[in-house]
């Protein structure tokens, strides 16, 4: 099981509103803004939300021994293994999105080739000892898209999910405005405003190099390290594809990004370089 | 540090306090001064006797030295050397041995008494029944009665009193009262005192005659310990905070280090319950100074570290950004907000370190066994001159005084009997 996280919620009768928030979940802190005169549906909307972001960080968690990922890691490489149905539909994605953006999305983060996949029995084998799969680059895009239906399900027509603030996603509109108009900051110059995306119904992905941060973002052809201070992000209505590609285009050249964004037409992307 | 008189403006935008209600003002004599009282005392002076010119007198004298309302016109200590140490800062002050003598000089208005604990009584009760007004270190006296004798003589004689605690005057403590007052730890449901040190509290002695006289913080006779010259201070947190007094004390106090001859517990735990159920705690070891000096006021909403001005919330607060976006939509107003950003690394650090209830807080680690810097006590003697000048006393300070001094002598007397007390009801004051 996995261990509860630290969270908590108030609703705010006056103005409808719901905050629901959790730290250390998927490795940093999740908030939920929801906009809605019945609390009862408010607070199972942000119950089912935790519930299900928990459930998740469990079947992504690499290092995590009770999940399916570490198991996989652990015995692929010696014979195949079942996969869930649920794992193993994403796995098909990510084959679908490596082939998409030319080998930069790479779960492996080094050759997704390694990876074999054999749809009869729905197993999964690795062809070299050192192969693991890391579902970092996805987990809250992922996550996302589940608590998009976990909302829609609700019939909530209006909030707002902060997944450590760079995966955020915008469900129909500010209660006072027509968008959920969202600031990128600029993490090297904090306070300054770098651009303004517009969501309603729809999420933006950011990705790059921060100052505490600076190298943690590895291009799979070249196994070296993003150094540039480079920020993208990424609007569009799929959550996994706006992470895929944040993700993706913070290493790939210029004219390879101009190539893969014709794949997804919905969505948009901005690339800011601080250097 | 300035050292003029602060005022009472100064003092609001010093610890950023822009609108009290009376429930916070209640808790800040400093706030029931006279507002005037800069102009009241403008070229007046406060002419004081200095009794008692060890280690602690002089710390005293060096902030009187900064103080313009302060003429140090009389220097007293029965020990030589230390009457001349003071003599070199202030050489136009007469010098006394006699106490008694330096309070019936016509010159002096008031007295600061920085003597051994057991003759803080004496002293105190000379002076104010000689008209004089009165400053006196903490603890208030060696034993109960004394404290209650000392109360009664300062009530029937008008004059002024002030007692050594400092924390009355130390902005990080203000500003953190004010918190617990907005209910910003929730509901107070702890206070835990403690003050660790590494040391043997001795000081070195001449020959040996002069120990008593010297170390008197060690024997019994003197000192009441631990209790009186440590837990003094943090005990006052009791009747601050909860505004109630215990009704059971006890505690246990061994020598269990020190093993030198002393008389004076080196090692002691007390437990203070009161009516509600509430309980606050004093330790004092000197064997291990780990974990230093603190008050720690535990709410069910959050943790104040009173000595590090540091606030620990139980619940962690939203992300700023996202604060933003919620005081839009409860303002029903419509903007853009700014939080987005590859942030990558968990944002939950803050939330274990500690805020910081105040810019530049000075703290100190209790160390020092004279007195710190910036602790407040430059703030209490310069309010002492003014009140010496004006002749108004600072309400709270002497009952708060009181209780602080009764608290931590019937904590020795739990220890000293093993049993747990009740609190002597001859002993209450019109106060809380």
């Amino acid at each position: 099981m996995q261990p509860i996280p630290d969270s908590h919620f108030t609703y705010n009768k006056a103005a409808n509103l719901l905050h629901g928030w959790a730290v250390k979940l998927m490795g940093t802190r999740l908030d939920v803004l929801i906009v809605d005169s019945r609390q009862e549906s408010a607070e199972s909307c942000w119950e089912e939300i935790l519930a299900e972001t928990c459930r998740l960080e469990s079947l992504f968690s690499k290092f995590n021994p009770e999940s399916e990922l570490y198991k996989i890691n652990k015995a692929a490489s010696r014979q195949p293994i079942k996969v869930s149905d649920e794992l193993w539909q994403l796995l098909i994605d990510c084959k679908r999105y490596h082939t998409l953006t030319k080998g930069y999305f790479d779960i492996t983060l080094k050759d997704y080739n390694t990876v074999l996949l054999d749809t009869k029995t729905q197993t999964i084998a690795f062809t070299a000892n050192e192969t693991e799969l890391d579902l970092g680059a996805l987990g809250k895009g992922y996550a996302l898209a589940k608590i998009k239906q976990i909302v829609i399900r609700h019939d909530i027509q209006c909030a707002l999910i902060n997944f450590g603030n760079s995966s955020v996603l915008g469900i129909g509109t500010h209660p006072y405005g027509d968008t959920w108009p969202i600031g990128i900051e600029n993490p090297y110059k904090p306070k300054e405003t770098l651009h303004i995306v517009n969501l309603k119904d729809s999420s933006l992905s950011t990705s790059g190099n921060t100052p505490t941060h600076p190298k943690h973002i590895i291009d799979p052809h070249t196994s070296h390290y993003l150094e540039r201070k480079k920020i993208v992000s990424v609007k569009t209505a799929n959550p996994i594809e706006a992470e895929i590609l944040s993700t993706t285009f913070v290493i790939t050249p210029d004219t390879i990004t101009k190539e893969i964004i014709k794949d997804f037409p919905s969505a948009d992307y901005t690339l800011f370089d601080l250097e | 540090m300035n050292t003029d008189l602060l005022t009472r403006r100064d003092f609001i935008k010093n610890v950023g306090i822009l609108s009290g209600g009376g429930l916070v003002l209640s808790s800040f004599p400093f706030f029931q001064s006279n507002a005037n009282e800069k102009n009241l005392i403008e070229g007046q002076k406060a002419r004081l006797a200095i009794i008692g010119t060890g280690s602690r007198g002089l710390y005293h004298i060096n902030h009187l030295l900064k103080i313009k309302h302060a003429e140090i016109v009389a220097l007293c200590d029965i020990y030589q050397p230390h009457l001349d140490n003071a003599a070199a800062l202030c050489p136009k002050a007469k010098q006394y041995k006699n106490y008694h003598e330096a309070i019936a000089d016509k010159n002096v208005d008031g007295i600061l008494i920085a003597a051994p604990l057991h003759e803080h009584a004496p002293i105190t009760i000379a002076g104010l029944k000689a008209g004089k007004h009165v400053f006196c270190e903490k603890a208030m006296a060696r034993t109960i009665e004394q404290c209650k004798e000392m109360y009664d003589v300062y009530k029937e004689s008008g004059k002024v009193l002030y007692i050594g605690l400092q924390r009355l005057f130390d902005p990080k403590y203000l500003k953190a009262m004010e918190l617990i007052h907005q209910g910003e730890i929730g509901e107070v449901v702890d206070i835990r005192n403690f003050w660790y040190r590494n040391n043997d509290w001795r000081r070195p002695v001449p020959e040996p005659s002069l120990e008593k006289q010297i170390n008197w913080r060690l024997y019994r006779e003197s000192s009441g310990g631990l209790m009186t010259e440590l837990g003094a201070h943090q005990l006052q947190m009791g009747t601050w905070l909860y505004k109630s007094l215990p009704d059971y004390i006890t505690g246990f106090g061994d020598i269990i280090f020190w093993k030198d001859g002393r008389e004076v517990f080196d090692s002691v735990s007390v437990i203070y319950h009161y009516p509600n159920g509430l309980r606050m705690t004093f330790e004092s070891i000197i064997s291990n100074k780990h974990y230093g000096m603190d008050e720690q006021i535990l709410g069910n909403k959050g943790t104040l570290e009173l000595s590090q001005g540091l606030l620990y919330k139980e619940e962690p607060k939203p992300a700023p950004g996202i604060q933003q976006l919620i005081n839009q939509i409860e303002h029903n107003i419509f903007d853009n907000v700014s939080f987005a950003g590859p942030s990558w690394v968990p944002e939950t650090a803050s939330t274990t370190k500690g805020e910081p209830i105040l810019d530049h807080i000075k703290t100190h680690d209790g160390s020092n066994t004279t007195g710190a810097a910036d602790d407040g006590s430059l703030e209490l003697v310069s309010s002492f001159c003014t009140a010496v000048i004006t002749g108004k006393s600072m309400p709270m300070l002497v009952e708060e005084a009181y209780y602080s001094s009764i608290l931590a002598l019937l904590g020795n007397k739990a220890m000293e009997e093993k049993r747990v007390l009740e609190f002597p009801q001859e002993y209450v004051i019109p106060y809380l």
